[in-house]
């Protein structure tokens, strides 16, 4: 009772910071206090050349003073972002820019230009430049009254009652399973823990000397002004740890091949979060970093100048191909992470918690924007490497497959990124793995926490894209003598099928009475499902004309050596596929022969090839216009989640490998690594060089 | 020595038939007698346009039509021809120039005059495409039909001494051979065999021609079907009924050894590459439609007259790649160019020289036996096709048989559509291809034979095959490095073994050496621009760090999986097929890794899998670096010319010897091969019926 108590204690003392967390914001409101009295200068809108419908350009002798503020027509209901350039004689490059907002209610910006140098000022604003008034120079710097946000009752009372649930809730579930009690504690290895931070803290010297030669060795060769790169210092210390753990793990790469997969996941991970600054690196960002913001709130967002910056995609939120501009613009996100833009109320998506507690957390200690930014990125990274590693871990064989897919570069890139993707991914994987795994055990049942493991992996896996729901079919391949209250496990499987069922009907009904994606252009789904009913023959033609392009070697560039809007690394896709297949052929223990039967092959093969028609089909309806004879929008990565349910039945259980397993493990890993830190080096060190 | 004699003269009389085949021919000899009295009008280049470089156009003026009312031109240069001179003239009956009614007009040697029969008298312009080292002179419109003196060809002299000579060394190596081996009593014990299963073997052949006979009936209903539901009319395209007949006999194939696949697995991949590769043949027309078929057609038909070629103008229209010879875009077009060439196969009207090169002899052989015979240029040029494909699936089908092991590795690589399409054309692609994989099989089997050592017929076999695939490419040369690698304990008598391998090593280094002199001496390949061997070498080694980054930049497309297209599916001027193309690396990957057994446990040592690493790399970097040298103009900053297609020969050592035997199949060998097998040829027959066979049928 004693222990139940404590436990129950310290997860409400969580919860409750995490609620904390979620509830407040250093982010602050400001209000210009517009003085009339020291305007030194002042330039009307219609004294500015108007370059386009968004774009004004002031030209500016002699600047007056430092100290600048823009003026709105009128104040209007919602914010108003205005992008600032600074330029000298050349209007093609900048010297400086700013994102300003003029918050709800306000008519003024202000904008301190102390040690700029600059003949033109561009305002470019995205609802119009009608509604600028004037630009003002004052004699001093404008007064801003700055206010914290307090959080409503409403939402405390309902934080806190959230915590009373967890407390309760951890309470009643011990009380009634005594699940404290089946856990095997085991005392942390104070001692194994101690000498991996001091090799950690070594490799970290030695990366450190490394890169402080090499930064050396540059400035003589080049007479670079720079002398360390901490890019580069992350990139080199990541090649030392991965070698490391390959080193140290000798004795564990076959028995337990699973602690390998997840620190190298970690690692090469961290890399790729590390050394780039925050960018639009990964697809959708956009939308994803503003889930992941929604759910780092309880109900009530606040969104900075820079958070805004990621959601409207402005052009320096993607990476850039020098070091100095992505560095500056890291700067100046962190600069312009000081007030409140907006203020709205967004709905909480489970596959962005993690990030959205990362980010929660991290914006309650007061970090600057980047840690912030960067923490729902981590988050995302632990929980795909957690997920893969509990996944390789429940697997008797066919390890490798696994880990050749969960380490594809592109898989990697989304874990460490903004994305929904790493969830489907991850939770494909797991609930696949307890599938395989469970029928790789011979003379054993599946049992029932096994069970509710794979249905909810499962449909966890597809909850964010319902377009996946085959998945939830695969459980009822399981062999009969496999399940032994089979009323019990089929009752299960059908309430996550149904659930599922229900969510996907739900969420189509939405989409075919709505516009669609505008991105595709003249999009109307009602329409195209007109069409498609109209000339079916049509129709399924052009399906196998794109799925004969979907399905091709062609394509596996796109969603495994994909690098999103940092490049496509082609080199390294005939390795991967090579290694792919020899992987799914050979990576096969006696165990294997009875895991599955010709019917559970067939139907991989029809999820794999129905999965890609529901979603063409999907893309076709919602992002396509109406009567084109191509699928638009449907991209390859789609394919990552179908590829290890597929490559993991679709090799001979009759294929036995006598090969040295440490050598076999340690190769396929190997590679993989290389790869993917080929790939880090050529898409993402390259530009911070 | 009654046996000796017999069985010697057997082979004289065989050898003088065929050596009569190819001194002799039938055609006949034609040369024009000027006649300047029936001109009834002349032009010269100032009364054409220049059109482009070359090509002049004659439009025939309203008022002096008349004049130009003639079937009957001669061609007159202003100076005499030094060697040939070619002139092709289209004429344009009022719907443009078209290549129907297209006529070539050679002036040989010593002469300056040339003529050419149009087939109409009526027409609105001439075309006139000079040959760029002669001017014309002038153009003369005659009454009447040329006056020619036909004689017939009388066969080269020093070549009737050379076949004595030659008659005489068959008679003793036959001589020789009978001693040996006694061929005749083998002979006789083979035809008594078959006499006294000559019932059984009369219904099994009367079977098979029901079955064939059946096949060409279903087929023959099927492609009326097609027609049908194509064209809404009932009727037989020709094509489509070759093809689908194919189609059926490769199905019966399949049929006919399904129960004991495993036995007959060399058999079959046999039938299937003559039954695909025969139907290709019979399918295309005699055009330049791989790559290189101007040189490679001339080599035939210079050994097809041991040496010294007795030219037609279908001939020369294929050496020179004339419109006539090349793909077309349809049906129709492919019927005029067959016509034009069949057409212009009536007079010798040339002679050619040259070296007798080995991998042409089969074409050129088959080419006489059907030109004695009277054959039109289309059968002849066939009848060269089918030499050369006859041979690549006679050297697969040895090759298959040799090995214990790793069949299936061979079959894929042996039924890649780009293989059969080269094996089917005029190439010699096809022999280093075929007599790598006999050689390979050879240094494979030996090693998958336990407690046996390799004989000597073998080495020889292995030696000298590898030797005879790189006669032609001597690029290849690390092909006869594979020899060295065979285990010790397979070499019973070591000197023997090494000397072998040596003198079959030390020839080709000597002929590779000898050619790259010559090469780096010359001029290097014109088609390639500002080329200048020597000079290339030079700026390679000074500048050795920008040549390896060139070469390591070519090399990882060149290399790359997805690069598998350009070798393997790629049927040259037809085009690329790509729809099942990624199917083959997979399918080649899969056979590498399961295609073992325990007897491929004795096989490789790591030496043997780096080496066979290392041999496809360098010898790619190796005709990387030749083309840079003698196709790419100096200092150029990519290889131009080094074409896909040469890495084919380098696959199947590098699948076949890399893969692991300690990756143990348990599945059924039977089911495993008919898999293979069927994929593969799913393959092949739907990416020439994609690319080659749709190309045809309007």
């Amino acid at each position: 009772m004693k222990k139940r108590v404590i436990y129950s204690i310290i997860c409400m003392l969580v919860a409750g910071f995490c609620l904390a967390a979620m509830l407040t914001t250093p982010l602050k409101y400001a209000e210009y206090v517009h003085n009339d009295q020291d305007v030194v200068a002042s330039y009307q809108a219609d004294e500015a050349v108007k370059k386009t419908d968004t774009t004004l350009l002031y030209h500016i002798e002699q600047s007056a003073s430092d100290y600048v503020t823009i003026k709105l027509t009128e104040s209007m209901g919602t914010p108003i972002f205005i992008k600032v350039f600074l330029y000298e004689e050349d209007l093609e490059n900048s010297v400086e820019r700013f994102n300003l907002a003029v918050p709800a209610g306000q008519e003024y910006v202000s904008l301190n230009l102390t040690g700029y140098h600059y003949q033109n000022i561009e305002l470019d604003l995205m609802q119009g430049v009608n509604l600028v008034d004037n630009m003002e120079y004052h004699a001093q710097d404008t007064q801003i009254i700055e206010t914290s946000p307090t959080p409503s009752k409403a939402r405390v009372l309902v934080a806190f009652l959230l915590v009373i649930a967890v407390g309760a809730g951890v309470f009643l579930v011990d009380w009634k399973f005594h699940v404290l009690d089946r856990i095997h504690w085991r005392k942390p290895d104070f001692k194994k823990v101690l000498k991996g931070v001091i090799w950690f803290a070594g490799i970290t010297v030695v990366a450190l000397i490394l890169e402080l030669a090499i930064a050396f060795l540059c400035r003589k060769l080049s007479d670079a002004v720079l002398l360390f790169n901490y890019s580069r210092f992350f990139f080199i210390e990541a090649l030392l740890l991965i070698v490391y753990l390959f080193i140290k793990n000798k004795s564990q790469i076959v028995n337990k091949v699973e602690h390998v997969v997840f620190w190298l996941i970690m690692i090469i991970g961290m890399a790729m979060i590390l050394i780039l600054p925050p960018k639009h690196d990964s697809w959708d960002v956009d939308s994803h970093y503003q889930w992941a913001l929604d759910a780092s709130s309880l109900g009530k967002n606040y969104m900075s100048e820079t958070d805004f910056n990621f959601y409207y995609v402005y052009s320096d939120t993607f990476a850039r191909e020098d070091r100095q501009t992505n560095i500056a613009d890291q700067a100046r996100m962190n600069r312009e992470y000081k007030y409140i833009a907006d203020v709205y109320y967004g709905e909480i998506s489970i596959s962005h918690i993690p990030a959205g507690l990362g980010i929660a957390i991290t914006r309650f200690l007061r970090f600057p924007f980047m840690i912030i930014y960067k923490a729902g990125e981590v988050m995302n990274l632990i929980l795909y490497a957690v997920l893969c590693y509990f996944a390789v871990k429940k697997l008797k064989s066919g390890k490798m497959i696994l880990a050749t897919i969960a380490m594809f570069p592109t898989s990697l890139l989304m874990a460490s990124s903004y994305s929904y993707d790493y969830w489907v991914t991850g939770f494909a994987l797991l609930g696949m793995a307890y599938f395989i795994g469970n029928c790789q055990r011979k003379d054993e049942y599946i049992s029932t926490k096994d069970t509710i493991i794979m249905v909810a992996a499962f449909a966890l896996a597809c909850i964010p894209k319902q377009v996946y729901i085959m998945f939830m079919l695969i459980p009822f391949f399981m062999p009969r003598n496999k399940i032994e209250n089979k009323k019990k496990y089929y009752a299960i499987c059908a309430s996550g099928f149904v659930f599922l069922l229900i969510s996907l009907g739900l969420r189509s009904a939405g989409s075919i009475g709505g516009t669609g994606d505008t991105r595709g252009g003249a999009v109307n789904p009602k329409d195209q499902i007109l069409y498609i009913l109209s000339d079916i023959p049509n129709y399924a033609r052009i399906m196998t004309e794109f799925l004969l392009g979907y399905f091709s070697l062609g394509t596996v560039a796109e969603y495994t050596t994909n690098f999103a809007y940092l490049g496509l690394q082609e080199y390294g896709v005939s390795i991967i596929i090579i290694l792919l297949i020899v992987v799914t052929v050979t990576d096969k223990e006696a165990c294997d022969e009875h895991v599955a039967k010709w019917y559970t092959r067939v139907y991989m093969i029809l999820m794999f090839i129905c999965t890609s028609v529901l979603m063409a089909s999907a893309m076709y309806i919602a992002f396509t216009p109406v009567g084109l004879n191509q699928i638009n929008g449907c991209q390859p990565r789609y394919l990552v989640p179908l590829l290890y349910p597929l490559l993991a039945v679709i090799g001979s259980g009759k294929i036995t490998n006598k090969m040295n397993r440490v050598v076999y493990n340690y190769a396929v890993l190997g590679i993989m690594s290389a790869v993917v830190m080929y790939g880090v080096y050529d898409t993402m060190l390259v530009r911070m060089m | 020595m009654k046996k000796k004699i017999i069985f010697a003269m057997l082979c004289v009389v065989a050898a003088a038939m065929m050596l009569s085949m190819m001194i002799f021919t039938p055609q006949k000899k034609v040369q024009y007698i000027q006649n300047d009295e029936d001109i009834m009008g002349t032009i010269s280049l100032s009364d054409t346009q220049k059109t482009e470089k070359d090509t002049y156009e004659f439009t025939v003026d309203g008022s002096k039509a008349e004049q130009f009312r003639t079937r009957y031109i001669v061609i007159q240069l202003d100076e005499i021809v030094r060697d040939i001179a070619q002139i092709q003239i289209y004429v344009d009956e009022g719907q443009g120039y078209q290549l129907q009614g297209k006529k070539n007009i050679s002036i040989l040697e010593g002469e300056q005059y040339g003529y050419a029969v149009l087939d109409m008298d009526s027409y609105r312009g001439l075309r006139i495409q000079a040959d760029y080292q002669y001017a014309i002179a002038t153009i003369e419109f005659h009454t009447n039909a040329p006056q020619m003196e036909v004689t017939s060809v009388t066969p080269f002299k020093p070549l009737l001494i050379l076949g004595m000579g030659a008659l005489v060394v068959v008679f003793f190596l036959a001589f020789f051979l009978q001693g040996r081996f006694d061929v005749l009593g083998r002979m006789k014990e083979s035809f008594i065999t078959v006499w006294n299963r000559r019932k059984n073997i009369f219904t099994q052949l009367m079977k098979l021609a029901i079955r064939i006979g059946l096949a060409g009936f279903v087929a023959y209903l099927i492609s009326i079907g097609i027609h049908y539901a194509r064209y809404g009319a009932w009727s037989c395209h020709t094509l489509m009924y070759i093809w689908t007949f194919a189609g059926i006999l490769v199905i019966l194939i399949f049929m006919m050894n399904r129960k004991q696949i495993e036995a007959y697995i060399n058999r079959v991949v046999f039938l299937l590459i003559i039954t695909i590769g025969g139907a290709l043949i019979v399918a295309t027309p005699a055009s330049h439609k791989a790559w290189d078929i101007d040189s490679h057609y001339r080599w035939a038909l210079i050994d097809s007259y041991l040496g010294r070629a007795n030219l037609t103008q279908a001939d020369l229209a294929v050496i020179h790649a004339y419109d006539e010879s090349l793909v077309g875009d349809n049906p129709q077009e492919y019927q005029v160019k067959e016509e034009i060439l069949n057409k212009d196969y009536q007079y010798v009207i040339a002679n050619d020289y040259g070296i007798i090169t080995l991998p042409h002899m089969l074409a050129g052989m088959m080419m006489a036996v059907v030109r004695f015979f009277g054959g039109s240029f289309t059968a002849i040029f066939h009848a060269g096709e089918w030499g050369n494909l006859i041979l690549y699936a006679i050297l697969c089908y040895l090759a298959m048989k040799r090995l214990k092991s790793g069949k299936m590795i061979l079959a894929v690589v042996a039924l890649f559509p780009t293989n059969l399409m080269i094996a089917a054309n005029y190439s010699y692609d096809y022999w280093i291809l075929g007599f790598s994989m006999v050689g390979f099989a050879y240094f494979l089997g030996n090693c998958q034979e336990k407690g046996t050592t390799i004989t000597t017929k073998d080495t020889v076999i292995m030696v000298g095959a590898l030797a005879l695939a790189c006669i032609p490419k001597e690029i290849y040369i690390m092909f006869l490095l594979v020899p060295f690698l065979m285990p010790k304990s397979k070499i019973e008598n070591k000197k023997k073994y090494y000397s072998i391998c040596l003198a079959g090593f030390g020839v080709l280094l000597f002929m590779l050496l000898v050619r790259s002199l010559a090469t780096t001496g010359g001029t290097g390949d014109v088609r390639g621009g500002a080329v200048m061997p020597a000079d290339q070498i030079q700026y390679i080694f000074h500048n050795m760090k920008e040549y390896a980054q060139t070469l390591t930049l070519f090399l990882k497309d060149y290399l790359d999986l997805l690069s598998v297209k350009d070798y393997t599916v790629n049927f040259a001027y037809y085009g690329v097929a790509t729809r099942l193309v990624h199917v083959i690396p997979v399918l080649i990957i899969y056979t590498a890794i399961t295609d073992k057994q325990p007897c491929d446990s004795y096989e490789t040592s790591v030496l043997t899998r780096i080496y066979a690493i290392v041999m496809y790399v360098a010898t790619a970097a190796l005709i990387a670096t030749a083309l840079y040298i003698t196709y790419t103009p100096v200092a150029e900053l990519e290889i131009l010319g080094c074409q896909p297609r040469y890495l084919i020969p380098l696959i199947y050592p590098l699948a076949a010897m890399t893969g692991s035997s300690k990756i143990a199949s348990r599945m059924d060998k039977g089911v495993y091969y008919y898999g293979v097998t069927i994929v593969s040829t799913l393959i092949l027959y739907g990416s020439i019926y994609d690319v080659v066979i749709r190309s045809m049928v309007s």
